[in-house]
């Protein structure tokens, strides 16, 4: 059955983060709705990264509220916590793949720990099938450091859909790539969310990534969001500080 | 050279404070890091998710590939302290009391000593380097979102493997080290083994062998702790990954040495009260 798209998947209100004498997230708020694609744009060290790993959990906020899917990801326990992980979906901004396994056995590590009951066959056919969604069967027996770093990135997404998440969270995944592999990255985004029917945030300082993924576009800027709109509104905007990342 | 402004005085003095505040809460954060560990151990086995897998492939990778460079020092070592003390027993005429010295010495002390700086060397250092490059490239975090303890997966699993399997590298050490002691009693002399075994180990009885295996444990969990806390707490940059490496080198064999001088003494006190 089609899900609503109108239903909110992510809420985020009032989100403060420090660092000891640094306030990074100074009260963020902003929603992300079903099979919707938010960007998420800012400047090096405006909290971009801290706020989606606020939103999975990874950093837990000074104050404000997270709900993913109708359920909160702050002040909850450790188990409640892992249970909503298991519908997010996270590509590291290095791919962040276990550098001691095969790619097979990256993808097959989070399908054995977070569905016990999973059978070896299922585990062997999800494998294969998500690989071959990214375009890399071949390279299923190679280690991480066999890999290119496009091909890196496409494995990280692959061990991230094999668990098929509602919602994935990408931390720059264009950023180390050239203009053709980030463009390959940027269209398989695209795709993925259309054939796994994903919600997705996406953290970027590459605009034609942002271009070609973006639903919505936030521009998070001294810890606040400064605007928000489609790419092509934001993109046309007067104001300088938007211009300013739009028009290099 | 001028002397330092009211204002750099003021400075050094918070500065030195700043640094005082900072060990003593690094000091914390590792004493933390260890009560965690400890409490976890025994539950490790008995409590799921069983992390057997990761334990039994770190004991393969810390023990096997430690095993050849523990033989060969433990050879020399034997070797080396039977040629260097035989000239000494020779001049008081005591020479027959060579392999019972040798042996003492070295299932006592410099087996279970040498091999955990070996240790130290190659296993804390390869797991302060390892862990920390897993910090650097995000996977621990990756492990976390996947619902994976990475304490559990990555600490416990190195800092178990490490407290077993140093005490079983002592033992070949030691085997390792008889037998070099052998050779060197046979290079100026002749010796048959059995004659050389029934002497080594005439003077040897259970209390010099199990609180050395026993201390060796504790070199083993000192430097699984200490690879693991470094690791585990290391910089985001990969010249994180060097230090890493280097402070867990280098604590582990500065903590190998005290736990060494705590249990000469508790050992000590044994002997008065037996």
């Amino acid at each position: 059955m089609e899900k609503n798209t109108n239903e909110i998947v992510i809420e985020v209100k009032g989100l403060k983060k420090s660092f000891g004498n640094a306030d990074i997230l100074k009260g963020v708020d902003f929603q992300v709705r079903r099979k919707e694609n938010l960007v998420i744009i800012g400047k090096s060290g405006s909290g971009k990264s801290v706020t989606i790993k606020c939103i999975v959990g990874l950093i837990t906020p000074d104050a404000g509220e997270i709900e993913v899917l109708g359920k909160s990801m702050v002040g909850v326990s450790h188990n409640q916590l892992n249970e909503t992980r298991k519908s997010i979906g996270f590509l590291f901004q290095s791919a962040a793949l276990y550098d001691s396994m095969t790619v097979r056995e990256n993808l097959e590590f989070p399908l054995r720990r977070m569905d016990k009951k999973i059978s070896g066959s299922e585990i062997d056919k999800r494998v294969k099938e998500t690989l071959d969604n990214v375009s890399l069967s071949d390279a299923i027996d190679k280690y991480p450091s066999e890999l290119s770093g496009g091909m890196k990135k496409r494995a990280g997404l692959a061990r991230t859909l094999v668990m098929r998440p509602e919602i994935m969270l990408y931390d720059e995944p264009t950023t180390g790539l050239d203009s053709i592999t980030s463009n390959e990255i940027s269209r398989l985004i695209l795709d993925l969310k259309e054939r796994y029917n994903t919600t997705s945030i996406i953290i970027t300082h590459d605009i034609p990534c942002a271009k070609i993924t973006a639903d919505r576009v936030i521009i998070l800027n001294k810890g606040n969001i400064s605007a928000e709109g489609s790419f092509d509104e934001l993109s046309n905007s007067d104001d300088q500080l938007t211009k300013s990342f739009f028009h290099i | 050279m001028a002397l330092p402004e009211n204002g750099d005085a003021e400075e050094n003095g918070f500065g030195f404070k700043k640094y005082i505040l900072k060990q003593l809460s690094d000091f914390g954060d590792a004493m933390q890091f260890t009560g965690k560990i400890i409490l976890s151990y025994f539950p490790f086995f008995v409590k799921p998710p069983f992390e057997i897998n990761e334990f039994l492939k770190q004991c393969y990778m810390l023990g096997n590939k430690t095993l050849g460079l523990v033989l060969v020092t433990g050879l020399i070592m034997g070797m080396v302290l039977t040629l260097q003390s035989r000239p000494v027993l020779a001049e008081f005429g005591a020479e027959s009391w060579l392999p019972s010295m040798v042996s003492l010495s070295f299932l006592r002390e410099i087996g279970p000593v040498i091999t955990a700086l070996i240790c130290a060397g190659r296993i804390g250092s390869g797991i302060g380097a390892e862990v920390s490059s897993m910090k650097v490239t995000e996977q621990i975090e990756a492990m976390e979102v996947s619902a994976t303890n990475p304490f559990r997966f990555i600490v416990m699993s190195r800092v178990i493997a490490c407290s077993l399997m140093v005490p079983l590298l002592v033992i070949f050490s030691d085997i390792a080290g008889l037998v070099g002691a052998y050779i060197g009693v046979n290079i100026y002399n002749s010796m048959s083994f059995p004659l050389f075994f029934v002497k080594s180990f005439a003077g040897v009885d259970f209390m010099d062998l199990f609180p050395a295996i026993l201390k060796s444990f504790f070199f083993g969990l000192a430097i699984g702790i200490v690879g693991c806390y470094q690791g585990y707490n290391a910089g985001k940059g990969t010249e994180s990954v060097g230090a890493a490496a280097n402070a867990a080198f280098v604590i582990s064999s500065l903590v190998v040495f005290f736990i060494d001088l705590i249990a000469v003494q508790i050992v000590t006190l044994i002997h008065l009260f037996i």
